[in-house]
């Protein structure tokens, strides 16, 4: 039992048992003789198994016996990740309960056009500097011409606060920074349009 | 940027003439006079050290010293804020809120049990256990909006997102995962290609054990019945229906709970898994199956 609890100890070095040892170098040999389509990225085995030094496989002592399963492996497939982000399902009505509606469209001859983002949703942003003395709300993946989408949504910030609002465009990132904190405002205004 | 000084500021610039090495110099202050020792002009014979003294000697007291009274920073008493600090325990944020936009965007499927695996995989949490992170606490905020029924498993939460949970129809309780099991349950695929048996998820230590065994937590080690009776309680407690989990169609899915043994739904520790085959290795030897099963 002592040389069981061993097992447990440590999940980085290697285990002791030789039984588990026998199985795994047979498995290695099994793949090392012929050549396997690669399913994920390459096996990558733990460094201390191809260390002979402390090889403890007694190799006159004979090997556990095991099942092999096909069936119980569709509960490994539920665990290994998509690489990809889902598209959202549809629902009966919109917005969702957490708030989210997908894109209405924008009408016909806007001059301009904010795509959403990979994850479907929409590329505004709070940017804090200096410790919080500076907060500038982000507009991203603006196409077309910014000049415009710019001082349109300017104009309506500037109704929202009922004072001047600092703005910078950066046209080769195709982002606009407006000072202050108007992420909802910014968000209710683009869907609005469409986007 | 663009304020309105900055405006100002740049309709005068467009009026001025062409900016070049004539006409600009550094901002005051932006570049300090260094020390010169002999004759450097007006910085030079006593390099702006004065006259003699402690200040010109580097014999000045430390920072803090006030003269010979104890000073400020030693009258204060010490007391441990950080004590131990390193050695507590981290619990992720996750809000009902959050998890409500990752079932209505697809990131997480309400059909499925939930647990760490899948917060993991939606991109919700990056749990290092090396960071002392225990697991995953589920907070209230958008408790009010939380409509999905589902099957969570978390490592903390609160009375008020038990009970939205439960209003919703859903059912959620608190598992322990040692570090070992959470790095394993967080990371499936990397712990799956070393090629290792499953191990067994330990039982939670001394200071957890009551939480884990107190119903009104709904900790996984404590007794279902009295889980029963509280989730009524509670329903009382916040005004709502509570809905009957033992019809319709997600009854199988609510029953769904792991052994107190167990890392992952459907495997049980002692497996190794194949990658490369599509397979489960299971030891047959008794030894081993009654130690796993332990």
């Amino acid at each position: 039992m002592a040389l069981f609890a061993r097992t447990l100890s440590n999940a980085v070095s290697r285990y002791v048992l030789p039984k588990y040892d026998a199985i795994l170098s047979s498995q290695l040999q099994a793949i090392q003789t012929r050549s396997l389509p690669i399913v994920w990225s390459s096996t990558t085995w733990h460094q201390e198994f191809y260390n002979s030094k402390t090889d403890l496989v007694d190799e006159s002592e004979e090997r556990t016996k095991y099942l092999e399963s096909k069936e119980d492996f569709k509960y490994v497939e539920r665990l290994i990740p998509s690489l990809e982000v889902p598209e959202p399902p549809k629902h009966d009505s919109y917005p969702t309960p957490s708030g989210w509606s997908p894109p209405k469209g924008s009408p016909e001859g806007l001059p301009y056009h904010v795509r959403r983002t990979r994850y479907h949703s929409h590329p505004v942003s709070i940017q804090q500097k200096h410790g919080g003395n500076q907060i500038w709300t982000i507009v991203k993946n603006v196409d077309g011409d910014i000049w415009t989408f710019g001082n349109k949504l300017l104009e309506h910030l500037e109704e929202v606060k009922g004072a001047e609002v600092g703005m910078t465009i950066n046209e080769y990132a195709k982002r606009v920074f407006y000072k202050g904190v108007f992420k909802d405002d910014v968000i209710k205004w683009l869907e609005n349009e469409g986007f | 940027m663009g304020s309105m000084g900055n405006r100002k500021a740049l309709e005068m610039v467009r009026s001025m003439p062409r900016v070049s090495f004539v006409n600009i110099r550094d901002n005051p202050g932006s570049k300090k006079q260094k020390k010169i020792r002999g004759q450097g002009g007006s910085r030079g014979g006593e390099s702006g050290r004065g006259r003699s003294g402690k200040s010109k000697r580097d014999t000045r007291p430390p920072i803090g010293y006030e003269g010979g009274t104890t000073p400020f920073y030693l009258r204060i008493p010490m007391f441990p804020f950080y004590k131990n600090f390193a050695t507590r325990r981290q619990y992720l944020p996750v809000s009902l809120e959050k998890l409500q936009h990752l079932i209505d965007m697809g990131r997480i499927d309400p059909e499925e049990p939930i647990d760490v695996t899948s917060f993991v995989h939606a991109g919700a949490v990056r749990i290092n256990v090396f960071d002392r992170v225990y697991g995953i606490h589920l907070t209230d905020e958008g408790a009010d909006k939380f409509v999905a029924p589902v099957n969570l498993e978390v490592q903390w939460t609160s009375e008020l997102s038990i009970a939205a949970v439960e209003r919703s129809g859903g059912t959620i309780s608190l598992g322990y995962y040692d570090p070992q099991s959470l790095d394993i349950l967080s990371h499936p695929l990397q712990f799956f290609r070393r090629g290792q048996p499953i191990p067994k998820r330990l039982l939670p230590p001394k200071d957890l054990v009551d939480m884990y065994t107190d119903p009104s937590k709904r900790g996984y080690l404590s007794d279902p019945n009295q889980i029963k009776e509280d989730r009524l309680l509670l329903a009382q407690k916040f005004g709502y229906e509570l809905p009957d989990l033992t019809k319709g169609s997600r009854r199988a899915l609510h029953r769904l709970r792991k052994d107190p043994r167990q890392i992952f739904f459907g495997l049980q520790p002692g497996w190794i898994i194949n990658l490369t085959d599509r397979a489960v290795l299971k030891p047959v030897d008794a030894e081993l199956q009654e130690f796993y099963r332990a």
